[in-house]
């Protein structure tokens, strides 16, 4: 059963986090509600409040500027899958959002709120790591950068203040010519391991100059493989 | 020791409900070598 909770319904970035920082603990940014609301209804958590950020009319924007797509964090996994923009520039990336959950999860989840609760068996995470993605939050008379790395500090747990909103994530193009694939393996229904990489030929295309690994779901939290990169081709087939 | 088994090792991974972690591990290896297959087969 749900308990009763009161709905903010802030239009601004500030706004959202002045809400925030006057309520406490006792109030969480609500965006498509798929986790929170769940947990909500079992009883695991309650917030008195719940602030929707969905008013925020910004914050689901799909951009492309000077070699980077931006990427809002209300945008939800169908905007995500049904963008042009992402299936010509990052069609890994469409790959795996296409492949989250189920329809009805990505009509309403969002990018952000997956990032955000953190939940170890989630497939974004992992493959911003090897894109290098940066993540955008902001508070009233503040903004950072996150590099993803840096963002998730334990199953659940980000690096996100209280009253921080996570805006939207920055992801470089690869440079060409890239190769990017993200594969899972699960047989519940979420994943229960994930694997991305992301590789660099030089212009020839015989040799590869960069390669990038990272591995998520198995533990806590997705991270890079430094030691894998190094090794490249040869000993890894 | 191959990629595979370093990211493996590296994954963290814990035993739970999805599987054991040598399990994991493993799995980690065999998704890893596909998906470089796939990322240089995709190069563009
Ligand atoms: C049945 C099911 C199957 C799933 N399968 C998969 C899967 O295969 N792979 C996968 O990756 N994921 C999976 N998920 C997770 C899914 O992707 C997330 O539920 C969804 O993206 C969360 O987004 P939301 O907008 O609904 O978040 P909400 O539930 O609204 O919020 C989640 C949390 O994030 C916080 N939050 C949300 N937005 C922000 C923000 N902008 N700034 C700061 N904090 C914020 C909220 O306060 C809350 O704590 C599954 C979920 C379900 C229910």
């Amino acid at each position: 059963m749900l308990r009763r909770f009161r709905l903010e319904e802030p239009e601004s970035v500030d706004e959202t986090s002045d809400l925030l920082a006057r309520y406490g603990e006792s109030a969480k940014i609500y965006a498509g509600g798929t986790e929170l609301l769940l947990a909500m209804k079992e009883g695991l958590v309650h917030y008195e409040r719940l602030v929707n950020i969905k008013k925020i009319r910004s914050l689901d924007q799909i951009t492309t500027e000077n070699g980077f797509i931006h990427i809002g964090a209300l945008s939800t996994h169908r905007k995500l899958v049904e963008s042009s923009l992402l299936r010509e520039r990052l069609p890994a990336l469409v790959g795996m959002e296409s492949d989250i959950a189920n329809i009805r999860v990505r009509e309403v989840g969002t990018l952000g709120g997956n990032l955000c609760f953190a939940e170890p068996h989630a497939d974004p995470g992992t493959l911003l790591l090897v894109l290098g993605a940066r993540l955008f939050a902001a508070k009233r008379s503040s903004n950072r950068e996150i590099p993803v790395e840096q963002f998730f500090v334990d199953a659940y747990e980000t690096c996100l203040e209280p009253d921080e909103i996570l805006t939207g994530v920055r992801v470089p193009l690869p440079p060409r010519p890239s190769g990017v694939a993200y594969l899972k393996f699960g047989y519940l229904e979420r994943p229960s391991v994930g694997v991305a990489v992301r590789v660099t030929l030089d212009q020839t295309r015989e040799s590869i100059v960069e390669a990038r690994v990272a591995v998520g779901c198995a533990g806590p939290v997705p991270r890079r493989v430094e030691e894998a990169e190094r090794l490249r081709q040869p000993v890894l087939l | 020791m191959k990629a595979g088994e370093i990211a493996g090792r590296a994954s963290d991974a814990i035993s739970d409900l999805h599987g054991s972690q040598e399990y994991k591990e493993h799995i980690v290896g065999v998704l890893l070598k596909r998906a470089f297959q796939r990322a240089q087969e995709y190069c563009v």
